[in-house]
């Protein structure tokens, strides 16, 4: 991808950097806009799961007979009409694809390894019929004991989810199974050396609940099997590609066989990344010969679909007396729910990685416990490890009287910088995001009895990986590109914007169509916060290469050579004065005369991204705490962020804004609970308690644009970066209120109120 | 010859290897020599790790070339939301 594209001119663009009209608002905000829900097809069956009650339990039995003798009930699916899956075997590298898991986990085999794991599928011509044969499904379980901490599960007598689970990455090898799948370890320089130069060490344990990604709309999918094999799948999802292959290999069919069209997203957050009841509702419709519609209830989404990881934090980071950090250490233990795989390698790769420092170690420990398998949640497994290094960086600043913002400006990553997975940064905003902040009006706003101001920083790694792109000029020079990324944070305006500028035509003749999987080649799933990034770079290439095909058609009318053609403002013009007198072509006119001048007009991309770099934001909070009630009120939230280059200022300041309140959340209220045995007792937003409107202020975004060099116009990732900071910024706000170290999430009314008083308490007894 | 860091986990599966030069002229070369090299490491490279090369990341680009005097870094694989 040609870099032609200098930081100096991002200003200078016509729709690049515009607050332009978002395609698909008119639609949303009328209710036309068609959802995972919406789709209906004649002799459409409703689709329902039976779930287990019990956290841990063996399946004895499952006796399907009487649901099917109802009437109206057209199939049923169990364990058995899914093939199982070879499991993967060491070694295992970062990332861990167990098939077999999927399969177990999408409807449960031997044990229900959780509250709400699916046991049983129906498909019947009513919801009220599927329901009422979900209890004429007979299941003998065998309850065993369960655990849902993760320090818990580690003990020795802990209750085994796996007995052919035993921890990878120690030695010697265990000869015993453990709920602890491995041991991941990443170390720097040399960290006793560093501890053993400090002036000061901070060593702090923290501990974080596992909380949902939130999404407005359920899971919801309408799948349609066809009896010469093949089944087209409807659904609400962050990748229809990486749906179509999960569901392929689970359901043992060619890839090619298996159509995925992406619906309307309401959010996603990482939480639609996994396949649930997708595979369900094509087995069900493969046995009923009719189409089928399954859709979560909120319920269901809480118990059965991936929060994020809960975890055990502990941080110990020496400074020098000047505030300068000499080592770094954290140990991770993190819950990754009924199956492998917590956040961690992303936790390792980030949580540090803001500072230029010279030793650090990092140890993490990928716990299964029972509870639903954890799924990606902006940046996901970052956030939790961010709040104990912020809170001890912040810890270590007040200890030394040195400004919060001073002691980042003195330890920030520059140019150069090497971070502990060996990454040398380029270009990075931070220092310039850290002095914004401390001339920021909001920093030294002043402010009254008990209330307090916190800071805390935050870094994402966003992804590239494989996009495409198809970009089809009609014949009267209006553009349709089809794109693979469902738009669930504005990405249609970006790329609308991006071809806008490439072809010098107006925004608004550019459409543009999110492809299903049998339209377009693969593209990455909608998460990392790639898709600006890399399916951008996709989107700029067909542009170029319908350019490349204008120039070439115009150079042959002229009897020129293709070089001697330049596009410029949407038209193909003489390179210079010396290539003769000719009048420029619009594309309207080179799309009106394709058909004589060669045929149809398109640009294509298939493209890897690389290249991506750094991205890292700053959170500025105030709130004030009522010391009666333990009660938080946000008074004012200020993010800043390097977000290489804005293509659509609009949607990248939703993005900060919406990462923000959802760390908000995060860190004051939203948490599991869960019975004694082992069953989630919160599974609904009245008692599940996420921000709304009016228990956030508005959110100021000041947007730093240091371009990232490998993208042609800039694009840094900005979606996952804003969730990082949040929970230490607040937390540190409401230290500073009421002048105490707080160390748990959810920093919730109740617990705000006993750490008050135990501080009362501790103050009085000195 | 291209110079090549392990860190972190990468390091699981070298043993006490912290680095090596390797004569590889793409990352498919490079990968297929450290398969020889480390062969716990080899069922996992395509899939578990990135690679940087002179500090710049490159994800599932088996045919990125890598010029004689680069450093190369294994980085393992992240999943975003």
């Amino acid at each position: 991808m040609p870099d032609d594209v200098k930081s100096a001119d991002i200003k200078e663009f016509k729709y690049v950097g515009k607050r332009n009209p978002r395609p698909d608002g008119v639609d949303k905000v009328t209710g036309r806009a068609k959802y995972g829900a919406d789709l209906l097809l004649p002799g459409m069956l409703y689709g329902r799961v039976l779930r287990s009650p019990h956290a841990h339990a063996k399946i004895i039995s499952i006796d399907a007979s009487e649901a099917l003798k109802l009437a109206g009930v057209k199939a049923v699916v169990t364990r058995d009409d899914f093939k199982d899956l070879p499991k993967a075997q060491p070694p295992f590298g970062p990332m861990i694809h167990d098939a077999a898991d999927v399969t177990r986990n999408i409807i449960a085999r031997e044990k229900a390894l959780y509250d709400g794991h699916a046991v049983a599928a129906v498909a019947a011509t009513s919801e009220a019929i599927a329901k009422k044969a979900l209890k004429l499904i007979k299941v003998e379980y065998e309850v065993l004991p369960h655990v849902i901490d993760p320090v818990d599960a580690m003990k020795d007598d802990a209750p085994i989810l796996h007995e052919d689970q035993f921890t990878v990455g120690v030695e010697p090898k265990p000869s015993k199974p453990s709920n602890v799948f491995r041991v991941m370890k990443a170390e720097k320089g040399d960290v006793e050396k560093g501890f053993a130069e400090a002036d000061i060490i901070i060593d702090r344990e923290f501990k974080t609940a596992a909380v949902h990604q939130g999404y407005i709309e359920p899971h919801a999918c309408v799948a349609n099997a066809s009896e010469d094999g093949s089944a087209e799948l409807w659904c609400s999802t962050q990748g229809q590609f990486n749906f179509r292959a999960v569901c392929a290999t689970v359901l043992g069919m060619p890839v090619g066989k298996l159509k995925v069209t992406s619906s309307e997203i309401g959010g996603g957050f990482g939480g639609k990344l996994p396949v649930y009841g997708e595979p369900l509702a094509i087995r069900l419709s493969q046995k009923a010969h009719r189409p089928v519609k399954m859709v979560m209830t909120r319920d269901e989404v809480f118990r059965s679909t991936g929060p994020t990881s809960g975890s055990h934090v502990r941080i110990k980071i020496g400074a020098k007396n000047d505030g300068r950090i000499v080592a770094a250490e954290g140990v991770l233990t993190y819950q990754a729910g009924a199956f492998k795989g917590a956040g961690l390698a992303a936790a390792i790769g980030c949580m540090f990685s803001e500072y230029d420092l010279e030793n650090i170690r990092i140890v993490g420990y990928d716990v299964c416990v029972n509870r639903p398998k954890v799924a990606a949640y902006r940046a996901p497994g970052v956030p939790m490890a961010a709040f104990g290094v912020e809170g001890v960086i912040n810890e270590i600043a007040t200890k030394l009287s040195i400004d919060p913002v001073d002691i980042r400006l003195k330890n920030a990553a520059k140019q150069g910088t090497v971070n502990v997975s060996g990454i040398k940064y380029g270009p990075i905003g931070f220092i310039q995001m850290l002095e914004a902040v401390k001339a920021h009006p909001h920093y030294n706003a002043p402010l009254g009895k008990n209330q307090g101001r916190g800071f805390a920083a935050g870094y994402w790694m966003h992804a590239g990986g494989m996009s495409c792109a198809t970009l089809n000029v009609q014949d009267d020079g209006t553009v349709n590109l089809l794109e693979g990324n469902p738009d669930i944070g504005g990405s249609r305006a970006s790329m609308a914007a991006m071809v806008a500028e490439e072809l010098g035509i107006p925004y608004d003749k550019v459409r543009v169509t999110i492809a299903d999987t049998a339209s377009l080649g693969f593209t990455l799933f909608t998460a990392g916060s790639r898709v600006t990034y890399a399916t951008g770079m996709a989107v700029v290439e067909a542009a170029r290469n319908a350019i490349k095909v204008c120039c070439d058609r115009a150079a042959a009318a002229w009897g020129v050579t293709p070089d001697q053609v330049k596009w410029e403002e949407g038209h193909a013009k003489p390179a210079s004065a010396n290539v003769g007198d000719f009048a420029p072509m619009s594309l309207s006119e080179l799309a009106k005369k394709a058909p004589m001048m060669g045929g149809p007009i398109a640009g294509h991309a298939e493209i890897n991204a690389t290249g991506q770099g750094p991205a890292i934001g700053a959170h500025l909070v105030d709130v004030e705490t009522d010391p009666e009630t333990g009660f938080v009120k946000l008074l004012r939230y200020t993010v800043f962020q390097d977000v290489g280059c804005a293509i659509s200022p609009d949607y990248v300041e939703g993005q900060m804004q919406g990462g923000a309140v959802q760390g908000l959340g995060w860190a004051l209220n939203e948490e599991y609970v869960y019975n004694a045995k082992g069953q989630l007792q919160n599974a609904g937003f009245l008692d599940y308690r996420m921000p709304v409107a009016s228990d956030v202020p508005m959110i100021d975004t000041v947007m730093i644009e240091e371009p990232n060099p490998n993208h042609p116009y800039g694009v840094r990732g900005v979606g996952e970066t804003p969730i990082v900071p949040p929970q230490a910024a607040v937390i540190n706000a409401v230290e500073n209120s009421v002048g105490l170290r707080l160390s748990e999430l959810p920093m919730s009314p109740p617990k705000l109120l006993k750490a008050i008083e135990d501080g009362r308490l501790k103050k009085a007894a000195e | 010859m291209p110079h090549v860091i392990f860190m972190g986990e990468a390091r699981r599966f070298t043993g006490d290897v912290a680095e090596l030069d390797v004569e590889a002229g793409n990352v498919m070369q490079l990968y297929r020599k450290l398969g020889e090299r480390f062969p716990e490491l080899k069922p996992i490279l395509e899939d578990g790790f990135s690679v940087a090369i002179d500090g710049e990341m490159y994800e599932d680009s088996l045919l990125q070339p890598i010029k004689p005097d680069a450093e190369v870094i294994l980085v393992p694989k992240i999943a975003g939301g």
